[in-house]
């Protein structure tokens, strides 16, 4: 397996996960724990429980929107070995831009009170977006990972 | 020569809009339009833009990087300037917790258990890795954007090789 590779998917894994346990420890009443959940994705995301998912009766850490961000990294990176690697390189540029487009409209339209989605949408938005991103960010870390142990030698 | 100039640019340039976009991203209410990190993403996107404006044939990973050098600062210089913000809350009598207006960032867990600053540690480490993992989209969609002439043509389906 690539280092890039390796070091893309083990991020993924760990913010995907922090994703869930926040409900889980709030249902365990470990508060400290899920409020250090809530808290590392604070800054990212609104956490609004009317536009978040639940898990167990408690929103989860992250909107639905950034759920299905992250959900599509994680999707991604596990599709990656099976659909892109043994092609190579990257896929056409345009396409991580355009899957970025339905996100940022049915955000910014939200935010500015001219439409009202459902968490489905804010979902399917965030895995169209976040499923891409690794068949881009893969190949870049794993050149990067080559270079770098190439100078460790 | 060359090389070293380019880095002191890339390192400036980072080290700009990551203090920018920190300190914009860490002021209540006005943080709020960054929903789902597209302010990380435009921050990397920025940076590539500043870093490799005058260079021709950039690759995705020169891109990538630069945002992910982009997402590093900006993750450690926005919990910085939200641990600021939110002493200035404390002090002012301001609640911590109050959603859309301030959050408790690296001071909300400080207080966690019984070794709140190792939280901390831990908080900045993920938050970082969080920056500089959405830095790093915005540095490709610079790159996939100033390739814009490799933009395939749909009916020969040209694959882009890094």
């Amino acid at each position: 397996m690539k280092a890039g590779y390796a070091l893309f998917l083990s991020a993924v894994a760990v913010l995907f996960t922090l994703t869930l346990t926040a409900p889980y420890f709030e249902k365990v009443g470990d508060e400290g724990s899920a409020r250090f959940n809530y808290e590392v994705f604070s800054g990212f995301c609104h956490q609004r429980p009317e536009r978040s998912f639940h898990l167990f009766g408690y929103k989860m850490a992250v909107c639905a929107r950034c759920f299905g961000v992250y959900f599509g990294l994680l999707a991604g990176c596990l599709l990656y070995p099976a659909v892109w690697a043994k092609r190579g390189g990257i896929p056409p540029g345009w396409l991580l831009a355009a899957s970025l487009l339905p996100l940022a409209l049915d955000g910014r339209v939200e935010f500015l009170g001219l439409w009202a989605g459902s968490n489905l949408l804010r979902f399917m938005t965030g895995l169209l977006f976040g499923g891409f991103v690794p068949f881009y960010l893969i190949p870049a870390l794993d050149k990067a990972a080559g270079v770098f142990i190439r100078r460790l030698r | 020569m060359q090389a070293e100039v380019d880095l002191r640019r890339i390192l400036l340039s980072c080290a700009t809009v990551g203090l920018v976009v920190g300190i914009i991203g860490a002021i209540p209410v006005v943080r709020l339009p960054n929903l789902c990190c597209l302010w990380v993403i435009a921050g990397g996107f920025t940076c590539a833009y500043l870093s490799l404006r005058n260079t021709k044939g950039v690759e995705t990973v020169d891109g990538a990087i630069i945002g992910a050098i982009f997402g590093f600062m900006y993750g450690i210089l926005n919990q910085a300037v939200l641990f600021l913000i939110n002493t200035l809350f404390t002090l002012l009598g301001l609640g911590l917790d109050v959603r859309g207006v301030a959050f408790g960032g690296l001071s909300g867990v400080l207080d966690l258990h019984i070794g709140g600053v190792l939280w901390g540690l831990l908080l900045i480490i993920l938050t970082t890795l969080e920056s500089v993992l959405f830095g790093a989209v915005g540095g490709a969609l610079y790159a996939v954007v100033a390739n814009s002439e490799d933009i395939p043509d749909p009916r020969r389906g040209k694959i882009r090789k890094s």
